[in-house]
């Protein structure tokens, strides 16, 4: 029965078929898969099922509610989404790891305990690896590498968390989960690397933008979006995760505007909007929860129509660096509108998506009395249209002429950006739609007078300097380069570090070696002197003379006992 | 460093006139907007909402801050393209 058949298993089992389907045949296959999922989905009741008893816990390798059945389905639109702007990619590694990673995905957001969650947390990662290793460059591999390890550690710790969890209760279940134990402590750091903490981060624009143009969109969508699903079912109402929020929003936002590497851009700015995501689930009321998965829903849609409209230049062009690009629009237009849609959905203007997600948040914030916590949303909020959202469009289609005149992006990218487009302004425009999904009822009105206004404030006075600063050439200027972010710890520092001691230790490892030897050689002459050809010892006499000794003190034993 | 820039050097007289026209058009509607705020009541719930012209104040010192911040930022944390890779 299809109905019982757990959710993400169907893309990983299915992926196994892949290599065998040849030619277009092989897409539409990988299309019809989140398909079916989607399918699956909406026949799934509330509740559980596929639990048995191991190791003397019970497992819950599915659990349906409406908060995992709202990511369960947009992982599935992400995937279809992606694999239609893949459609003219062959490589075969991508292809498949790419249905394995979304396909555990959707397995951990349905796992009901920690252990099925570990699992596919695991599987996902190592997945992933594959997607990043399909860019076939050396800075892919080794920034592949990095990201391994990373992701790798988030599982040990949450395996960790798991077994001291079920020390402490008896129980492996995954539902509030706090940081009342230590338990609860390391699965929260296991989420956050994922989550891409501040300064657990780097993994995320270090690894992203160097996967293919069609791995990088499927990356966007989902690991983050799986932490921000962990997040809210463990940890809502964690109020540390207001502060780890607040920071995640505002920090990321320095490097986006320096950047030149829009990937890398666009890398960083997801990183800032899951900053709004942890707020959300840091306040935890059921406005807040509300938000932050609406939030993460559109996000996933204008997140991953921007990734693919700079991989549709990236194709045509060789180049996602602002400094090779500008004035694209005179040959890729429709790129361009599409890119224009994400820019105005991340900047969050009225009619686009954002604008129905980022209100709730904020409005939740307002209303809890966090004061700072809503300006520095609010910061974050104002200059997300500079650093994204005229950033991205103004310096790839618009600003100084590249010279270069790309064709167009191939049909199937245009569908797919179409696609991811069109959800994300019916979001803006019927906000209702998405709100009906969310795990909590919704009684909020996204468009009031107050609303549309105030934001419109926010933003037109934040274009306005931008123009300003722009043509005073104050704009921060785009060139090749690297900028140091907390990576340098661990790429720069640690090596010379660990350097340092080697040479350091082996210094003093030849100071112990020659005094070993030293020793040594005393040893040898000691030995030497009293053992060597003309010692003592060396004498044959004395050899003699000591075995007659012996012989004798036996022959006179010998005497006493028979006597 | 590679400075291979290709924004904001040698802007022909045209188009910094283009430029700072969209900047006028930019300062009227901002400045519509802001005056906006006159002219209906504000539903807002923390009190510094309702100061006149918050937002627009606030979006604009946002982001200038931003850039300013990162123009100090950007001295000291660039380094050339290959600096991990040797």
């Amino acid at each position: 029965m299809i109905v019982d058949f757990p959710p993400g298993l169907l893309l990983i089992i299915g992926a196994v078929l892949i290599p065998f389907i040849k030619g277009n045949l092989r897409q539409v296959y990988m299309l019809a898969l989140p398909v079916l999922g989607i399918l699956q989905l909406t026949l799934l009741d509330a509740g559980s099922f596929g639990t048995i008893a191991m190791f003397g816990f019970e497992l819950t390798h599915v659990r349906v509610d409406k908060l995992s059945l709202i990511f369960g389905y947009i992982f599935y639109v992400a995937a279809g989404l992606s694999v239609i702007f893949a459609w003219q990619n062959d490589d075969l590694v991508e292809q498949a790891s790419a249905m394995v990673y979304v396909g555990a995905a959707i397995g951990a957001t349905f796992a009901g305990d920690l252990i099925t969650l570990f699992i596919y947390w695991e599987l996902t990662a190592v997945a992933s690896v594959f997607i990043i290793w399909a860019g076939r460059t050396d800075r892919a591999y080794s920034a592949a590498m990095r990201y391994l390890l990373i992701q790798i550690i988030s599982g040990v710790l949450l395996a960790a968390g798991a077994v001291v969890r079920a020390a402490e209760t008896g129980s492996v279940a995954f539902n509030d989960l706090g940081l009342d134990s230590p338990g609860g402590l390391l699965i929260l750091l296991a989420f956050g690397i994922k989550c891409a903490f501040p300064l657990l981060h780097n993994w995320l624009p270090d690894a992203y933008p160097e996967a293919t143009p069609t791995g990088t969109v499927f990356l966007s969508a989902i690991t983050t979006k799986l932490a921000v699903y962990v997040l809210a079912r463990g940890y809502a109402g964690t109020e540390e995760l207001i502060w780890v929020g607040a920071a995640m929003a505002a920090l990321p936002i320095f490097y986006a505007v320096m950047e030149n590497d829009l990937r890398r851009v666009l890398a960083y700015s997801l990183n800032s909007q899951l900053g709004y995501m942890v707020v959300g689930i840091g306040i935890g009321t059921t406005l807040a929860l509300n938000g932050a998965v609406a939030h993460a829903v559109v996000h996933i849609l204008y997140k991953g129509l921007l990734f693919m409209s700079i991989g549709a230049v990236l194709l045509r062009v060789g180049s996602a660096n602002a400094s090779d690009l500008g004035g694209l629009r005179r040959t890729m237009p429709i790129t361009m509108v599409f890119c224009i849609i994400g820019a105005g959905s991340i900047s969050a203007f009225p009619v686009f998506s954002a604008f129905v997600s980022k209100s709730l948040i904020l409005s939740a914030a307002a209303k809890e009395g966090h004061e700072l916590a809503f300006l520095i949303l609010l910061f974050s909020s104002a200059c997300a249209l500079m650093y994204a959202g005229i950033k991205i469009p103004f310096f790839t289609f618009f600003g100084k002429d590249c010279e270069k005149r790309p064709q167009e992006a191939p049909l199937n990218m245009l569908l797919a950006m179409f696609g991811a487009a069109a959800l994300s302004m019916w979001i803006g425009i019927f906000p209702e739609t998405l709100y009906a999904l969310l795990p909590f009822p919704v009684t909020y009105v996204p468009y009031t007078l107050t609303h549309v206004v105030t934001m419109f404030q926010l933003l037109g006075l934040s274009a306005l300097v931008f123009a300003i600063l722009y043509t005073m050439g104050l704009f921060p200027k785009h060139f090749r380069s690297t900028l140091l972010d907390f990576d340098f710890s661990y790429r720069w520092l640690a090596p010379r570090i660990s350097g340092w001691l080697m040479d350091r230790g082996s210094g003093a490892w030849e100071t112990i070696r020659t005094d070993l030897l030293g020793m040594l050689e005393g040893v040898i002459k000691f030995a030497f002197r009293h053992h060597g050809p003309d010692s003592v010892l060396a004498n044959s006499n004395a050899i003699g003379n000591a075995a007659g000794v012996i012989a004798a003190v036996f022959f006179i034993f010998l005497i006493a006992i028979f006597m | 460093m590679n400075e291979t820039d290709n924004q904001n050097d040698q802007v022909s007289p045209d188009d910094l006139s283009k430029r700072k026209k969209v900047v006028w058009i930019l300062a009227v509607v901002s400045f519509v907007l802001i005056v906006a705020d006159l002219f209906f009541h504000k539903h807002i719930i923390l009190d510094f909402e309702n100061w006149f012209g918050f937002y627009g104040v606030f979006g604009a010192l946002s982001s200038l801050l931003l850039v300013l911040v990162a123009r100090q930022l950007q001295k000291f944390l660039t380094r050339e393209e290959d600096y991990y890779d040797r």
